[in-house]
């Protein structure tokens, strides 16, 4: 694997933290890292990417910009970057974006595909990832020409290092018969920190009670520039957005910290969280199942130990 | 319209899994249609009341125990169904391969409906690999549809909760997520009914499944093991707090 491409992605401007974990843990096998970039603007990724150690930023340049929003069109793209210059191995993360355009790419390139990967041998032809919602760790060897990886976001930490990036332009050759037409955005993504992204996640479930009660959680991420996760019965209650549950059917996450609040910890509410750094529960009954599989525990009210921190915090500004 | 669903055969989400051999499991769990999948039944069952003539076809390739799977299916909604045997476990390029001949060979289709995610082997890619083998447009994650004759119009859910609308010509793959429906469950007299339907069976060993240099095989299943040492945090209000913060401050390093 002497070359190996990253596919960029970013959130609110900056490029993922998440995508930068990816680029450190290439780098540890040191593999010459090619970013591949959609923009417009030359030079615009140059600065950032460069304290993180890329090789080469390949910048795609779409004659028609309205191109970028049609995913197979982007898939499309990035393929004829990589046949330019000779990447064979793509990695990405396994967040919103990483799970529409990585198979397509892998489909385009008749490649193998796995995701949702902890590590990757690129010697032994084997990337180990999860079955069975996280209840097992599986080990899947790939073969084939191309080869592609979606990473489990968050996993691996970003590492500085200070190359002057050499930056390759690249414009596509594009004709949409791709059958697809984009219509526009119908609702526009939540502001606040991204689950899969964060580092600090404070989550509810049923003890919280109602929908109003969550405002509860939100003002003590504020604090903690943390996330708000939920369970999937305080999805169904209809108290937030089903994008917010973690677990099996919903997000799954990775953050140095995880606090569950009145969550009485499924095996599908572990499956999105159980390779948290540590975790800490709050639940009033001291048979709940989490506290059997966390780091720290707290039998009482999350009410009031919540609200208690969050006054806490703000006082250690 | 013809509208084929593929469904999965899966252990439940709470089974317990214990690992048997290199890469195998204990079967002898509870299983059920991929809950991601069901989602697709339920769409493709509405799609169908809304055009005359239209048929929900399940598909499911899988051992002679995942009929099972497709009788519920049948009782959610599918009018017939083909199970393509295999007692093998298959990548998701040869199961794409698979569920396409068989398709091609029951007479082709105007919608294929995915589930978005299997919760077993959690490929998240077999909708695409059908897609690149019909070479139509395919949308993930898809919380919405508003079907006509010839064209698909859906939206799919992105990072953050962003609502992405998409128009696809037909024949297309959706792959449902989780916001597109509530699952319509069978009553008594559907079960009933269902067992009336048929099941035709396709042996993968006589399909014509396209090629591939690629494949990506499970070599290796390793349990899970929980390592973490639960530390009871007592105390009054103040002093849990106090612990917590000092947690979050000097053990993790995130404020
Ligand atoms: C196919 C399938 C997929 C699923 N996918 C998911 C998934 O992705 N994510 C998910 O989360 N679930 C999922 N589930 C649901 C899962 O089985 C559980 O039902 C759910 O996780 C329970 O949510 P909970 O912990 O909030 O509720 P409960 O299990 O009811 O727990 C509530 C807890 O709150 C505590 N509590 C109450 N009041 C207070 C208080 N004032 N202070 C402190 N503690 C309090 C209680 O002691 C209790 O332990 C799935 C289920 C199935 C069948
Ligand atoms: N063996 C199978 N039989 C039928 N459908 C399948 C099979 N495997 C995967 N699928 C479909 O493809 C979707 C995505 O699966 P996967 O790519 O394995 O995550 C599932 O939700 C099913 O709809």
């Amino acid at each position: 694997m002497e070359r190996s491409g990253v596919l960029i992605e970013q959130m609110d401007g900056n490029v993922k933290n998440s995508v930068l974990g990816v680029v450190s843990y290439l780098r540890s096998f040191k593999a010459s890292v090619f970013a591949f970039v959609i923009c417009n603007t030359p030079g615009a990724f140059t600065r950032e990417l460069g304290k993180w150690g890329i090789d080469t930023i390949v910048e795609i340049r779409p004659e028609d910009s309205r191109d970028k929003m049609n995913p197979q069109l982007i898939s499309r793209m990035i393929v004829q970057a990589m046949h330019q210059t000779g990447v064979n191995h793509l990695f990405g993360i396994t967040g919103a974006e990483g799970r529409d355009l990585l198979p397509r790419i892998a489909s385009l390139l008749d490649g193998s595909l796995v995701m949702d990967c902890t590590r990757v041998d690129p010697d032994e032809y084997t990337a180990a990832t999860s079955n069975f919602s996280g209840k097992t760790e599986a080990v899947i060897e790939f073969s084939g020409e191309f080869h592609v990886f979606g990473m489990r976001p968050n996993y691996y930490k970003p590492v500085k290092a200070d190359i002057t990036p050499r930056v390759i332009e690249f414009i596509p050759e594009m004709e949409d018969n791709t059958g697809i037409r984009y219509q526009g955005v119908v609702e526009s993504a939540r502001s606040g920190v991204d689950l899969t992204e964060a580092d600090v996640i404070i989550s509810g479930g049923r003890g919280l009670k109602n929908g109003e009660n969550f405002s509860l959680l939100f003002e003590c991420a504020k604090e903690l520039n943390a996330a708000v996760g939920a369970s999937r019965v305080a999805v169904d209650e209809g108290w937030v957005p089903y994008t917010m549950q973690v677990g099996q059917t919903g997000v799954k996450v990775n953050p140095k910290v995880y606090i569950a609040c009145g969550i009485s910890g499924s095996v599908q509410h572990f499956a999105g969280m159980k390779t948290s750094g540590i975790i800490i529960a709050i639940n009033e009954d001291e048979n709940a199942p989490i506290f059997k599989n966390c780091d720290y525990y707290v039998v009482g009210d999350l009410f009031e130990i919540v609200e208690h921190l969050t006054e806490k915090l703000k006082r250690m500004k | 319209m013809k509208i084929y669903v593929c469904v999965k055969h899966v252990p439940d989400s709470a089974a317990t899994i214990t690992v048997t051999g290199e890469n195998t499991i204990d079967e002898r769990v509870t299983f059920i249609i991929n809950p991601y999948d069901e989602h697709a039944l339920t769409e493709a069952r509405r799609i169908r009341d809304d055009f005359e003539g239209s048929e929900v076809i399940a598909v499911c390739l899988g051992k002679e125990s995942a009929r099972e799977c497709l009788r519920s299916a049948m009782a959610m909604g599918a009018d017939r169904s083909i199970l393509i045997k295999s007692e093998m476990r298959h990548d998701a390029i040869e199961t794409a391969g698979a569920i396409k001949a068989a398709i091609d060979e029951d007479g082709g289709a105007d919608l294929i409906f995915t589930g978005r995610e299997a919760i077993d082997s959690n490929g998240m890619q077999t909708m695409f690999r059908l897609g690149a083998l019909y070479g139509c447009p395919v949308m993930t994650n898809v919380v919405e549809t508003d079907i006509s004759q010839n064209r698909a119009r859906v939206v799919s859910e992105g990072d953050k909760g962003a609502r992405l609308a998409y128009e696809l010509e037909l024949p297309c793959v959706l792959a449902a997520g989780k916001g597109l429906n509530k699952p319509r469950y069978p009553t008594m007299p559907d079960i009933i009914k269902s067992k009336k339907k048929e099941i035709k069976t396709a042996y993968i060993e006589n399909l014509n499944i396209a090629p591939s240099q690629a494949s990506m095989k499970l070599v290796k299943l390793i349990p899970y093991t929980e390592n973490r040492h639960p530390e009871n945090i007592i105390g009054d209000t103040e002093g849990t707090v106090e612990k917590i913060i000092d947690v979050l401050k000097n053990r993790a390093k995130v404020i």
